[in-house]
């Protein structure tokens, strides 16, 4: 579903991302930790299309992003930080904007129901964005998702600023999703969402995927040791 | 794709309070403006109607007497008021609206609305094209400025990309709710705006060609905004530029234009050009009324000469009238001549002034406008040229009428009602498109190539959009 062969960037003759191999099955949630510039963001924006490759490739569901850069998208949903929707609009409408631009085409009540299952409460669904929270937020981007029927969810450290609660709310979302046959990529900092929410942990450093193990070989203190090992 | 992108774009332009707060204040303005142009022109065409109808009458009902004098008391010629004046009265209220026709003399336009006007006519200027022309691209500005900055300042910009759409389909989206919100706002407010003021005469050929114009000046102002909106990411920078670009092209190119054009091609005073006439026909033209100039008495000497005979009486025509016409005739080339040089110096003029359109738009709808309206300086000219021929045919009719009358040097021959209304009414229409045409086709192709290119600086925007990484 996910697949990086020797994937690496250079910003300014610096290497940011050094021959990333990855690759992450239907289903898995793959979370990738590392310290500020260890270069999670860069690897979401090389399957996202966003900034080109210097050498390697990134594959979604099979397809190369940098060839088939339109077609890839069909095919993911991204969630970044701090999710942005259109303030003036309410929820269910930019749900229904962004499902439309995926080309998937929905009654109100189905959309309506997206919203409910990715867990914004009902009375929300029809206020403006500007009265959102930022957990809120993220639910919409979870009902895009939802909506667009993604194989692959690329998450750029989504649950940074959430309150417990909302965090918790969105690991079961990421979780039914998985089950659901998603794969999904998150950049994060939270060590305890990645043991909680993961299938599989990887750890950056300065470029290079430096580990990588299933999570359920691991207890907290153990990936705690390990992630301080890593990055010092 | 684009019906999506554009009708979000929709949505949230009118949910804007600074927008539905802009769209009032233009519609206030807008029909402020059209009740002042229309109050201006019923005044103007009352008073245009009641002259012409009271000239020709006092003409038509003169008492008995000589024709030459009955000539000199003369006739007004008034120039007709387009429909589409009341939206651009260009040039009108400093060219004059009426001639005085009289023997030897070719008058230049009187009754100019900024000399001698009440209090409304200093109004006039503030006529719907100038909403048009100088207000609406404020309110595109407003609309466009931020319609791409604004998501990559908001960060929905990574969103959309990431649903897969292009630079392309987002910029023609966003392109394309901009131009429905113009059209919502101009056609019905141009169409009901013109039916109501100017009645259904308002809905012809011309009044749909204006409309189209107008149009294009907004697409022009919506493909920049856009434009700009997309290569520069901050919306604060992109109104500044945008709002620069409005005060250039609009207010300053113009003012210097005009400027330049005066220095290079300086226009004669009006007492100048005057002079210059008396003096070339103090020259060499023939003058009735002085018996004793040197060229009155070589024709007078080239007549006997040519008839063969040694006294005025003894030609085969009344003498008086046979001048008359000749002293027309010799003068009309040097009026003609005189006339000429100013034409093209005016044509010079607007030649130089259209070069300006090269850096603005704003110069050419300008003139584009005026010359649908029949407004501008080349209908004034279709004009002035129309009284002229006519003031050459008023007089020819007399002249006539006096040449086949007895020769009586101390007896003046006398005419009655009958004669007077026999001398042909002025009838005169506005030209039509072909003057338009004849005089536009430069300024019409800078316009459309204006046009093109901001489509093209759309394409170059959506492609370094396309190509910039996020």
């Amino acid at each position: 579903m996910i697949e990086a062969i020797d994937l690496s960037k250079i910003f300014d003759g610096k290497t940011v991302l050094n021959n990333l191999n990855l690759k992450i099955e239907k289903g898995q949630i793959f979370c990738l930790l590392g310290a500020n510039g260890a270069g999670k963001t860069t690897t979401i924006n090389l399957f996202l299309g966003f900034i080109k490759a210097d050498s390697g490739n990134a594959f979604i569901n099979q397809l190369d992003v940098s060839k088939h850069p339109l077609e890839t998208k069909k095919h993911l949903a991204y969630i970044p930080e701090n999710l942005m929707l259109y303030p003036y609009l309410t929820g269910l409408e930019n749900l229904e904007y962004f499902t439309g631009l995926a080309r998937k085409k929905y009654s109100q009540n189905e959309l309506h129901e997206f919203l409910l299952e990715s867990g914004l409460q009902e009375s929300y669904i029809n206020k403006r964005i500007s009265t959102y929270s930022k957990g809120m937020r993220q639910k919409v981007g979870i009902a895009v998702a939802l909506a667009k029927d993604a194989k692959v969810l690329l998450l750029d450290e989504p649950t940074s600023g959430l309150d417990p609660k909302s965090g918790n709310e969105f690991a079961e979302l990421l979780i039914k999703l998985s089950h659901q046959g998603i794969a999904v990529l998150m950049a994060t900092h939270d060590l305890f969402r990645a043991k909680e929410t993961g299938t599989h942990i990887g750890i950056m450093k300065e470029g290079y995927l430096v580990d990588t193990f299933p999570s359920e070989n691991i207890n907290h203190s153990e990936l705690e040791s390990l992630y301080i090992n890593h990055i010092k | 794709m684009l019906w999506l992108i554009a009708r979000k774009e929709l949505k949230e332009i009118f949910r804007y309070g600074v927008f539905k707060i802009s769209v009032l204040i233009l519609f206030v303005l807008l029909f402020i403006s059209l009740a002042i142009s229309y109050s201006y022109n019923q005044y103007v065409s009352t008073l245009h109607t009641k002259s012409e109808e009271e000239s020709r009458e006092l003409w038509d009902n003169q008492e008995n007497k000589n024709q030459h004098s009955a000539a000199h008391y003369g006739i007004h010629l008034l120039k007709p008021k387009s429909s589409l004046a009341l939206w651009d009265n260009g040039i009108d209220r400093y060219s004059g609206a009426a001639i005085f026709i009289e023997p030897h003399l070719r008058n230049n336009t009187m009754f100019k609305a900024v000399q001698d006007s009440p209090m409304l006519a200093k109004w006039g200027e503030f006529t719907p094209s100038y909403i048009m022309l100088y207000l609406l691209p404020l309110l595109i500005i407003l609309i466009t400025f931020n319609m791409v900055s604004r998501e990559k300042e908001q960060g929905t910009y990574r969103l959309l990309r990431s649903q897969g759409v292009s630079s392309l389909k987002l910029l023609a989206g966003k392109t394309l709710a901009a131009w429905i919100i113009i059209i919502l706002l101009i056609i019905p407010v141009f169409l009901i705006a013109g039916i109501v003021l100017g009645g259904l005469a308002f809905l012809n050929y011309k009044s749909f060609l204006l409309l189209l114009m107008y149009l294009l000046y907004a697409g022009i102002f919506i493909h920049i905004g856009v434009t700009v909106s997309t290569l520069i990411n901050k919306s604060s920078v992109s109104i500044i530029i945008l709002i620069g670009f409005w005060i250039f092209s609009s207010w300053v190119v113009p003012k210097i234009t005009t400027n330049i054009v005066q220095n290079i091609y300086p226009s004669p005073l009006e007492s100048e050009l005057k002079r210059q006439i008396r003096d070339d026909i103090e020259e060499n033209g023939i003058q009735r009324h002085n018996t004793t100039h040197k060229n009155t008495i070589a024709f007078t000497n080239s007549v006997l000469k040519e008839y063969n005979v040694d006294s005025l009486h003894k030609l085969p025509f009344n003498f008086n009238g046979y001048i008359l016409q000749a002293a027309e005739d010799t003068n009309n080339l040097i009026f003609d001549k005189h006339y000429a040089n100013l034409y093209k110096l005016y044509e010079k003029q607007m030649r130089t002034h259209e070069i300006s359109g090269i850096v603005s738009p704003f110069t050419l709808v300008r003139q584009l406008s005026m010359g649908v309206c029949n407004t501008d300086l080349w209908t004034h000219i279709h004009f002035t040229e129309a009284t002229d021929e006519y003031r050459k045919i008023f007089i020819k009719t007399i002249n006539d009428d006096l040449i086949k009358s007895p020769y009586e040097p101390n007896q003046r021959f006398i005419r009655s009602k009958d004669f007077w209304k026999k001398v042909p009414k002025f009838e005169y229409e506005l030209p039509g498109l072909q003057l338009f045409g004849q005089y536009y086709n430069t300024v019409i192709a800078m316009y459309l190539l204006w046009f093109a290119a901001s489509l093209g600086m759309l394409l170059f925007a959506s492609k370094k959009l396309n190509s910039k990484q996020w």
